[in-house]
């Protein structure tokens, strides 16, 4: 479970993120929707303590990430918007690398490592250097990279963002598994057909506060729109950036 | 328990730079080799050349020949050529028209008959260096004449020629043999800074802002290990890589050495193994000093290029000290032995000298070359705890 509260954070004179609070349970997929350049980037790199919140609480697992950073990042698995292997190494040792940073010793390693290669479909790229990779194979490697140490809580930045349709589904696919295994799941997009179709919360963030918070009906009535895409318009203040 | 996290950092370091072409030739063959090599190449034809000075005829102009016959035709005999001697000697060497002439007075024969020594004239350029070699030909063919006909004189009067003997000198000049030889001999400890600075760059690069290219850097500031562990996994492949090249190209120079034919005027350049060990010594903290250094310099650039232009540049500044004591020879005073590199340069020159190195010595240059090393490598760890990393 992630639990954030008046999180705040500015570069210089620039206000990224005022006012953002919501918390994601376990058991759900929790959607960060807004246009581009809203702070969602920013408020999912405080959540995995990459940048320091200005103010604010943030608790992972009701550990406080900001006292504790690395107990936090050993709670989640992220997917963040630089997604980038180590060319020079096959899928496989990629997916090892970060397990064994983790801590996982040789035999976890394996059986992990394994099961993930089976899951995702990775079988014929798993003894492959990543160079030249297509872009649906790097980001699944990412996100077995992510896996590896199996923590309860998922984040993930615009994770569809360049995937083919299939992948797309893929990925979509796997999201719903990992919500059926109890894992809490958080993921950015812009994209509001993705939003509606796979969260059970959605969180509408705009100039940096959230604007709206709650299930795809809870927003229609918030807004008094029947039609979700008008809902986000209204929140939102403008349609400006929604346009995938 | 499973592994340290920097052990971590280190293996996949190095494993993916062993399968990088680039890498692998820059710290196993260009960087180390490259020194040794031309070390090797322009000592064979310093050689090849003194050689071809020795062998040749020696062609001596002689003024006066006819005072001094029998000498003359014994110097035929030891298979000079004998010229007639130009009208002003001393203009013909000052023009380099000849590298030596030999001038007989015309009191010769009365002082030879007279038993007294019996004066010849050399006329040559000292600052003519191709001369010299001619010069000590000459002038040992004719201390050769002089200790016979002595000897012969003191035997005729039933005396030991050794008697008169009270020396036996033998000369091994190794000073000033050739300016080219010399320099050579002063690029030497760049040579090894050289191929501990090349030894460990692209993976410098290429673990720091490579990693920021590639976009893999997010990703792993996202595992549960402190920075200082990543940073220190990096630097230790960097200086196992740097160690590496440096370990090889002093090996290449023990060996390539003993590929030089002996200098015909009897000098040999020679880097027996212990002496070799203890060179390597001296030279070792160089490695963290650049393996820090250029993570330092990488980590602060946006690109790969970038980073290689800047991180290229650097490596030229460790000539500086050589340089300087190409100019005029830096001693071994506590302030030199506190700068790092110019220290390295100074004790390398020392055990190339022969000279007994001492423990004090070595240590503040290990001390002071070591603690610049860890300030750099400070200031990486530093730079990753910043949040503007990213």
């Amino acid at each position: 479970m992630i639990e954030l509260e008046s999180l705040a954070k500015s570069f210089g004179a620039v206000r990224a993120v005022q006012d953002v609070s919501f918390r994601a349970e376990d058991g759900r997929i929790t959607g960060l929707l807004g246009p581009n350049g809203a702070g969602k980037t920013t408020t999912l790199r405080m959540l995995y303590t990459l940048l320091r919140p200005d103010r604010g609480r943030i608790a992972i697992d009701g550990v406080d990430a900001l006292a504790r950073p690395e107990e936090a990042r050993r709670r989640l698995a992220v997917l963040p918007d630089s997604r980038g292997l180590y060319k020079r190494l096959t899928a496989r040792e990629n997916i090892e690398y970060f397990g064994r940073l983790h801590g996982l010793d040789e035999a976890a390693l394996r059986e992990r490592t394994d099961r993930l290669v089976r899951e995702l479909e990775l079988g014929d790229v798993e003894h492959r250097h990543a160079e030249g990779f297509s872009q649906g194979q790097r980001v699944k490697t990412a996100i077995a990279r992510a896996l590896v140490h199996a923590p309860q809580n998922l984040l993930l930045d615009e994770p569809t963002n360049g995937l083919d349709v299939m992948a797309t589904r893929a990925m979509r696919a796997l999201l719903r598994r990992l919500r059926g295994e109890g894992r809490c799941i958080v993921f950015s997009s812009h994209i509001m057909q993705e939003v509606a179709s796979l969260c059970d919360v959605i969180v509408v963030v705009a100039h940096g506060r959230v604007v709206a918070r709650g299930s795809p009906d809870e927003i229609r009535a918030q807004a008094g729109e029947s039609n979700l895409e008008d809902a986000f318009v209204k929140v939102i203040g403008t349609g400006e950036g929604l346009l995938a | 328990m499973s592994r340290r996290p920097w052990l971590t950092v280190f293996v996949k370091e190095a494993r993916e730079n062993l399968r990088d072409r680039r890498t692998v030739t820059s710290a196993l063959l260009l960087g180390p080799l490259m020194f040794p090599a031309i070390l090797v190449v322009m000592l064979t034809a310093i050689g090849g050349r003194i050689a071809s000075d020795l062998e040749k005829t020696l062609k001596l102009p002689v003024v006066g020949a006819e005072h001094a016959p029998n000498l003359v035709t014994w110097l035929r005999q030891q298979s000079v050529e004998i010229q007639p001697g130009p009208a002003d000697p001393k203009q013909a060497v000052m023009k380099k028209d000849a590298e030596v002439v030999l001038v007989i007075p015309p009191g010769y024969g009365e002082d030879w008959r007279a038993g007294r020594p019996a004066t010849v004239e050399l006329h040559y350029d000292r600052t003519h260096d191709r001369a010299q070699t001619t010069l000590r030909r000459v002038r040992s063919l004719l201390e050769g004449y002089g200790a016979t006909i002595g000897a012969l004189r003191l035997t005729v009067r039933g005396v030991d020629p050794a008697v008169a003997r009270t020396l036996a000198i033998e000369e091994r000049d190794a000073a000033g043999v050739d300016p080219l030889l010399a320099m050579l001999v002063a690029f030497f400890p760049y040579g090894l800074i050289f191929a501990a600075f090349f030894g460990g760059m692209y993976l410098a690069i290429d673990s720091t802002s490579g990693e920021r290219e590639r976009m893999t850097l997010e990703p792993l500031l996202l595992n549960p290990v402190p920075r200082a562990q990543l940073v220190l996994g990096k630097l230790a492949a960097t200086v196992a890589f740097s160690t590496v090249s440096l370990t090889l190209c002093v090996a290449a120079m023990s060996f390539g050495l003993t590929l030089v034919p002996e200098m015909p005027n009897g000098v040999q350049l020679s880097l027996p193994p212990l002496k070799a060990l203890q060179i390597l010594l001296i030279a070792l903290p160089v490695v963290l000093l650049a393996s820090a250094s250029q993570m330092l310099i990488a980590s602060f650039t946006r690109s790969y290029r970038e980073a290689q232009t800047y991180v290229q540049f650097f490596q030229i500044i460790p000539i500086v000290p050589t340089l300087v004591q190409m100019l005029s020879p830096v001693e071994a005073t506590p302030a030199t032995l506190l700068t790092p590199v110019l220290s390295q340069s100074v004790l390398i020159s020392l055990v190339g000298k022969g000279r007994p190195l001492e423990l004090a010595q070595v240590a503040m240059s290990w001390g002071a070359t070591l603690a610049v090393g860890m300030l750099f490598a400070a200031a990486v760890v530093w730079f990753y705890r910043r949040e503007k990393i990213l």
